[in-house]
C-alpha cells in the first residue's frame, strides 16, 4: 500500500514536472505539440493524485497500520464513516487530500484554457508549476505514505474534536475547494499578463472562475463559524482566530476582483486592478494555508507544529515575486490606463467600494501578522485583542453596506441630480428600519448606523432585482414568463442582488447579535434555576452516559421563555478517553428573533452542581439564512451560460467587438 | 514596465516574507520559562519506594532529568516505558521522577507494568516541588547538567528521539 | 443601456493621476495610523507573575494573559459562586487574580492557568477568562486501552485534599 501510494504521488510529480516544462517552452517557442502533451500530463497529473487518494482511502478503511498516515489517525474504535473522513483529520492526509482537489481544478482549469490556444501554455503551465509544488509536498515533506515498522496492533483514531461534530466533515473539504479553486482564476490571470491581453471571453471565464472558489470559500467561512458556535461552547461564532481570518481576506480580494471585473466590461478600464486583485486572492489563499498548516500563528484549531513551513514559505514567496514581477513588467500590456471620468456614477462606486474591501483586508492582515512583527523586533509575546477587528472593521462594513445601497441605484458613466431622487424612498427605507431597532431597544450608535444603512441597501436591491420583471410585464408578458427571463438572461444580475440581499441579512444579524448578547454565568444545583433576557432555565439533573470512546455527562435543563415551557436542553461535557481535558458540547434552542445557549463549564455529577455560561444570542440564526442566501446568489452568478451564448462572445471577440451586453446593468 | 509596483511589491513581499520566517522556531503557545539557565530549585522528598527521601545535592555531579508526572495522566504513562528505557540504557545520567497529586500504590502499579522502576520516583506532597519548578501541566521534563543548572524544559510527553537529543545535550554541558 | 465610453485622455491627465497617487499616499498614512493606535491599545501581553512584577506600575490597564500555577490552599470561591480568587505563581513572584465567572472544569489547586484580564491598583489581577492550560495533548492511547472516568474527575475534585471552596 504505502509503496503503491509513494509511487503514484512521485508520478504525479514527474507528470507535473515535465508538463510545466513543456507548457513553457511550447508557449515561448510556439511549439502547439508540446503543449498539447503539456495537457495530456496535466490529465495524467490529476488521475495520478485521484489513485493516490483512492488508495489512502482503502488503506484506511481496512485499516492498513503499516501505512504511517493510517497509523497516526486510524482507530479499530472509531464507526467506518470516521475513517473513511478522517482523509483530512489530520495534516498529511488533508494535504494529500488537497492535491485530489487541486487535481480536478487543473483537469478544469486545462479544459477552460483549451479555448484560448494564446494562453493556454501559460495557464497550463502555471496550473502544472503550482501542481509541482503539492505534489512535491505529499511526496517529500508531508508524505502520509511512509511505512511503519513494527506494525501496530490499533491506532489512536482522529482528533476528538473531529468525531463530536459532523459539521467537521464538510467543513474542511469546502474551504479546500475554495482555497485550491484560486489556483484557476490565478493561472487564467497570469496567462492574460503573459499573453499581454484580456479580451472578453478571457474575462468572462476569469469571472466565473473568480466566483466558484468565492462561493466555497463563502460556505467554508460560514460552516467554521457554524461549528465554533455549535462546538466551541464560548457563545459566539466568531473570534478574529488567524484560522478564521485566513478565509476571509481572500474572500474579500475576490469580491472586489469580481466588481472590478463589471467595469472592464462596461469602461475597459481597471484591468491591471482586477488582475492584480486575482492574482492577490490567489496569494492570500496561500498565506492562509500557511497560517493553519505552519503551526508558527497562534490559534485555537490550527495543525500542529510542523516541518513543513519552510517548504510552504518558500512556496509563497516564490508566488509573491512572480505575481509582483509579471504585474511589473506586463500590467501596461493589458490596455491603456484609462480615467473614470465620473467619480459619482456605478463605476465610481465600484472602485470606492473596491478600496474599502481591501482597506478591511490589509486590517485583518495587519492583524494577524502582527504577534510575528512584535516577536521579531521586540521579542516580546503578544496577541492582538479582538476590539481592534471590531473597532477596525465596523466603520469599513457599514461603509460597504453604504456602497451596496447607493452604487446600484447610480447609472453606469454619468449622474445628475435626478438620479439621486429614487434614492429618497430607499433613505426613508433605512430610517424605518433604523427606527424599528430604536423601538425594540437598541441603543448603539453604530448598530443605529447599520440598520439605517441596511435599510436603505435593502429597498434599493428589492427595487433593482425585480426592476426587470416589473419592466416585462409592463411590456405585455405573463408573470411566469417574465420570471423565466430573470432565471434566463437576468442570472447573473438576479445572483448579483440576491448575493447582496444575503450580505445585508448577515450584516445585520452579525450587527445585532453583537450588541445584544446577553450573558449570564452562574452555578446551579438540582432544581435551582437562573434567567437570562426572556428565558429561565431550571436544572433537572445530571446523567453519565457511556459510549464507545468517551463519557459524557449531560445536564437536563427545563427552559422557559416568557413564563412559558418551551422544551429542554442539554449541554454536556464530554470525557473523550485519549484526552485529559473534557470537551464541552453547548445546547442552542433557535427561534427567529433569538437564540438560546447553554454551555457546561463544569459538571459534578457528586454534587449535583453544574457551573454554566447562558446565553441569548438575538438574531444569529438569520446569519446562516444570509449566508445561505448569499451562497445561492453566487451559484447563480456564476452558473455556466449556455454553449451559444458562450460561442457568441467568443465570436464578438474575433471580431473585436465587445459583447453585445445582453444582459441589463448589473449591481455594483 | 512600471517601476513604481515593482520596487513596490518586492519591498513588501520582502517584509511579509521575513516576518513570516521570523515565527519559525518559537512555540506561539509557549510561556517562557524563567528558571532556563539558572540553578534548579532544591529539593528533598519521600521516595515511592519508602528508602528514605532524596534531595537534588544528592545529585551533585552528575547531569539529571527531573520528570513530573501521575497516574491520572495518559500521556505521562505512555511517556513512562520511553524514560524508563532510557534510564536503563543511559550511563552517567540520573533520572528522578516526581509525582504529582497522586497516591504511592497507583504509581507502584504503574511503575510495575513496565518492568519495575528504573530510576528513584518521589512524592511531592502539597505541590511544593512542582510549583518551585513552576511546573504548569504534567508531564513537563527538565534537563539538568552537571552543575545543577536547567538547561531546558519540555513539556508534554517525550518521544525516544527527542529524550536522546537532550540527553546528548545535558552531557555535554556544563562540564 | 449606455455605450461603453471611451476613456478620456487629455492634457490633466497626468495630474490628475499625481492628485490620485497623492490622495491614495494621504490615505493609506491615514489608515496606517489609524490602525497602529488601535492596535497599540489592543494588544494581549503574555506575561508570567514575574514580568507582572518587574514592569510594577506599568502593568496597571494593559491586557494581560497571565500564565502560572494556581497555588496549594489560596483558592476562595465567592459564596454565589460567581467570582472566585487564588494566587498565581511562577516560583518567583506570586500575583494575586479575582476572576469572574464559572471556572473550567478541570481548574483545581496545582493546576497551570492562563488568565486574561488587566492589574488593579489594589496589585489585584482582575480577569474575566480563566483557561486551564492543556497538559496533555491529543495522544494515543495503547491498544485496549481504556480510561476510568472517576478516575480524572478525582483530579478536578483536588486529590491533594483541597477542594474548591
Amino acid at each position: 500500500m504505502s509503496s503503491l501510494g509513494s509511487l503514484l504521488v512521485l508520478a504525479a510529480l514527474l507528470a507535473s514536472v515535465v508538463g510545466a516544462a513543456l507548457a513553457f517552452a511550447g508557449g515561448a517557442r510556439k511549439v502547439p505539440a508540446a503543449v498539447e502533451w503539456a495537457r495530456r500530463l496535466a490529465y495524467a497529473f490529476a488521475a495520478l493524485l485521484l489513485a493516490a487518494n483512492v488508495v489512502m482511502e482503502v488503506a484506511l478503511l481496512k485499516l492498513d497500520f503499516s501505512v504511517h498516515y493510517v497509523a497516526e489517525v486510524g482507530s479499530r474504535e472509531v464507526p467506518m464513516w470516521v475513517r473513511g473522513v478522517s482523509l483530512w483529520s489530520s495534516l498529511e492526509g488533508s494535504i494529500l487530500f488537497w492535491g485530489l482537489v487541486l487535481g480536478v481544478y487543473v483537469v478544469l482549469g486545462a479544459r477552460t484554457l483549451k479555448r484560448f490556444p494564446r494562453e493556454e501554455p501559460w495557464g497550463l503551465g502555471v496550473l502544472l508549476a503550482c501542481g509541482t509544488f503539492f505534489a512535491f509536498l505529499i511526496a517529500g515533506p508531508a508524505s502520509p505514505f511512509g511505512t511503519v515498522s513494527p506494525v501496530p496492533p490499533d491506532g489512536p483514531g482522529p482528533n476528538p474534536l473531529l468525531q463530536n461534530s459532523p459539521l467537521m466533515i464538510i467543513h474542511p473539504p469546502m474551504l479546500y475547494l475554495g482555497y485550491v479553486g484560486m489556483v484557476v482564476p490565478f493561472a487564467l490571470a497570469a496567462a492574460a499578463l503573459f499573453s499581454g491581453k484580456l479580451g472578453p471571453a478571457l474575462l468572462q471565464s476569469l469571472r466565473r472562475w473568480t466566483i466558484v472558489p468565492w462561493l466555497f470559500l463563502t460556505v467554508g467561512i460560514i460552516l467554521g463559524a457554524w461549528w465554533a458556535y455549535d462546538v466551541l461552547g464560548w457563545g459566539g461564532y466568531w473570534g478574529w482566530d488567524p484560522v478564521e481570518n485566513a478565509p476571509l481576506m481572500p474572500w474579500l480580494t475576490a469580491a472586489a476582483a469580481v466588481h472590478a471585473m463589471l467595469v472592464i466590461e462596461r469602461r475597459k478600464v481597471l484591468r491591471g486592478w482586477a488582475v492584480g486583485l486575482v492574482l492577490t486572492s490567489f496569494l492570500l489563499t496561500i498565506l492562509g494555508t500557511f497560517m493553519t498548516r505552519s503551526g508558527v500563528f497562534n490559534s485555537v484549531h490550527a495543525f500542529s507544529q510542523s516541518n513543513i513551513g519552510p517548504t510552504f514559505l518558500t512556496f509563497l514567496a516564490l508566488c509573491l515575486v512572480f505575481s509582483v514581477l509579471l504585474l511589473a513588467l506586463r500590467m501596461d500590456k493589458l490596455g491603456r490606463p484609462g480615467n473614470l471620468e465620473q467619480a459619482v456614477s456605478r463605476e465610481g462606486f465600484v472602485v470606492l467600494g473596491n478600496l474599502v474591501l481591501v482597506v478591511i483586508m490589509l486590517t485583518v492582515l495587519l492583524g494577524t501578522v502582527f504577534p510575528l512583527i512584535a516577536q521579531a523586533v521586540e521579542g516580546i509575546q503578544v496577541s492582538v485583542g479582538e476590539p481592534y477587528f471590531d473597532r477596525m472593521t465596523v466603520p469599513l462594513a457599514v461603509a460597504v453596506l453604504f456602497l451596496m445601497g447607493i452604487g446600484p441605484a447610480l447609472p453606469w458613466g454619468r449622474s445628475g441630480a435626478q438620479e439621486w431622487k429614487p434614492l429618497i424612498a430607499s433613505a426613508v427605507a433605512g430610517a424605518v428600519l433604523a427606527a424599528l431597532g430604536l423601538v425594540l431597544g437598541a441603543r448603539d450608535p453604530w448598530l443605529l448606523v447599520t440598520l439605517f444603512a441596511a435599510g436603505l441597501t435593502l429597498h434599493v436591491t428589492l427595487v433593482e432585482m425585480f426592476r426587470p420583471v416589473a419592466q416585462r410585464l409592463k411590456h405585455g408578458r405573463g408573470l411566469v414568463a417574465a420570471l423565466k427571463d430573470e432565471l434566463g438572461a437576468g442570472r447573473r444580475r438576479l445572483g448579483g442582488y440576491l448575493a447582496h440581499l444575503g450580505i445585508v441579512v448577515a450584516l445585520v444579524a452579525v450587527g445585532v447579535s453583537h450588541v445584544g448578547k446577553l450573558e449570564n454565568d452562574v452555578t446551579l444545583t438540582q432544581g435551582q434555576s437562573a434567567a437570562v433576557g426572556h428565558y429561565v432555565f431550571k436544572l433537572g439533573g445530571i446523567r453519565t452516559v457511556n459510549e464507545p470512546q468517551r463519557q459524557r455527562l449531560v445536564a437536563h435543563f427545563d427552559v422557559l421563555r416568557d413564563g412559558k415551557p418551551v422544551g429542554a436542553l442539554e449541554p454536556a461535557l464530554n470525557y473523550y478517553f485519549t484526552q485529559r481535558e473534557p470537551i464541552g458540547t453547548p445546547a442552542v434552542r433557535t427561534s427567529l428573533t433569538d437564540d438560546f445557549y447553554l454551555s457546561a463549564m463544569s459538571v459534578d455529577p457528586g454534587s449535583g452542581t453544574v457551573g454554566l455560561r447562558a446565553f441569548v444570542n438575538p438574531m444569529v440564526g438569520w446569519l446562516w439564512v444570509g449566508a445561505l442566501i448569499v451562497a445561492a446568489g453566487l451559484l447563480l452568478a456564476g452558473w455556466p451560460r449556455g454553449r451559444t451564448a458562450e460561442a457568441a462572445a467568443l465570436e464578438a471577440e474575433a471580431q473585436g467587438a465587445s459583447v453585445p451586453s445582453a444582459a441589463p446593468a448589473e449591481p455594483a | 514596465m512600471k517601476a513604481g509596483i515593482l520596487i513596490g511589491g518586492l519591498v513588501v513581499v520582502g517584509a511579509l516574507v521575513a516576518v513570516l520566517y521570523s515565527g519559525f522556531g518559537h512555540d506561539p503557545r509557549a510561556i517562557k520559562s524563567p528558571l532556563i539557565h539558572r540553578t534548579a530549585p532544591d529539593f528533598s522528598l519521600e521516595r515511592v519506594d519508602g528508602k528514605g527521601t532524596l534531595s537534588l545535592a544528592q545529585l551533585e555531579g552528575k547531569p539529571a532529568v527531573i520528570n513530573f508526572w501521575a497516574t491520572w495522566c495518559d500521556p505521562c504513562k505512555e511517556e513512562l516505558p520511553v524514560l524508563l528505557q532510557a534510564a536503563r540504557g543511559a550511563k552517567g545520567v540520573q533520572f528522578v521522577g516526581i509525582v504529582y497529586e497522586d497516591d504511592p500504590a497507583n504509581i507502584e502499579n504503574a511503575l510495575a507494568r513496565h518492568g519495575g522502576a528504573a530510576y528513584p520516583t518521589l512524592i511531592d506532597k502539597g505541590g511544593h516541588a512542582a510549583i518551585a519548578y513552576g511546573v504548569a501541566g504534567v508531564p513537563e521534563t527538565f534537563f539538568l547538567d552537571r552543575t545543577g543548572h536547567i538547561v531546558a524544559k519540555f513539556p508534554g510527553p517525550l518521544e525516544p528521539d527527542e529524550l536522546q537529543g537532550y540527553l546528548a545535550e545535558i552531557r555535554g554541558s556544563g562540564s | 443601456m449606455t455605450d461603453p465610453i471611451p476613456a478620456r485622455s487629455f492634457g490633466s491627465a497626468k495630474k490628475s493621476r499625481w492628485f490620485a497617487v497623492g490622495a491614495l499616499v494621504v490615505a493609506g498614512g491615514a489608515f496606517a495610523l489609524i490602525a497602529s493606535g488601535r492596535i497599540g491599545n489592543n494588544l494581549v501581553y503574555y506575561w508570567g507573575p514575574t514580568q507582572m512584577e518587574k514592569a510594577g506600575q506599568k502593568a496597571i490597564g494593559a491586557t494581560i494573559r497571565l500564565g502560572g500555577q494556581v497555588v496549594p490552599g489560596s483558592i476562595h470561591q465567592d459564596p454565589s459562586g460567581r467570582s472566585l480568587t487564588f494566587e498565581v505563581t511562577d516560583r518567583h513572584a506570586t500575583v494575586e487574580v479575582h476572576s469572574s465567572g464559572i471556572p473550567p472544569q478541570m481548574f483545581r489547586a496545582g493546576i497551570g492557568v492562563v488568565v486574561e484580564g488587566t492589574m488593579t491598583k489594589s496589585g489585584v489581577f482582575e480577569s474575566n477568562r480563566l483557561m486551564v492550560s492543556h497538559g496533555s495533548q491529543y495522544r494515543p492511547p495503547k491498544a485496549g486501552q481504556t480510561v476510568d472516568v472517576q478516575d480524572q474527575m478525582k483530579t478536578t475534585t483536588g486529590l491533594a485534599g483541597e477542594k474548591i471552596r
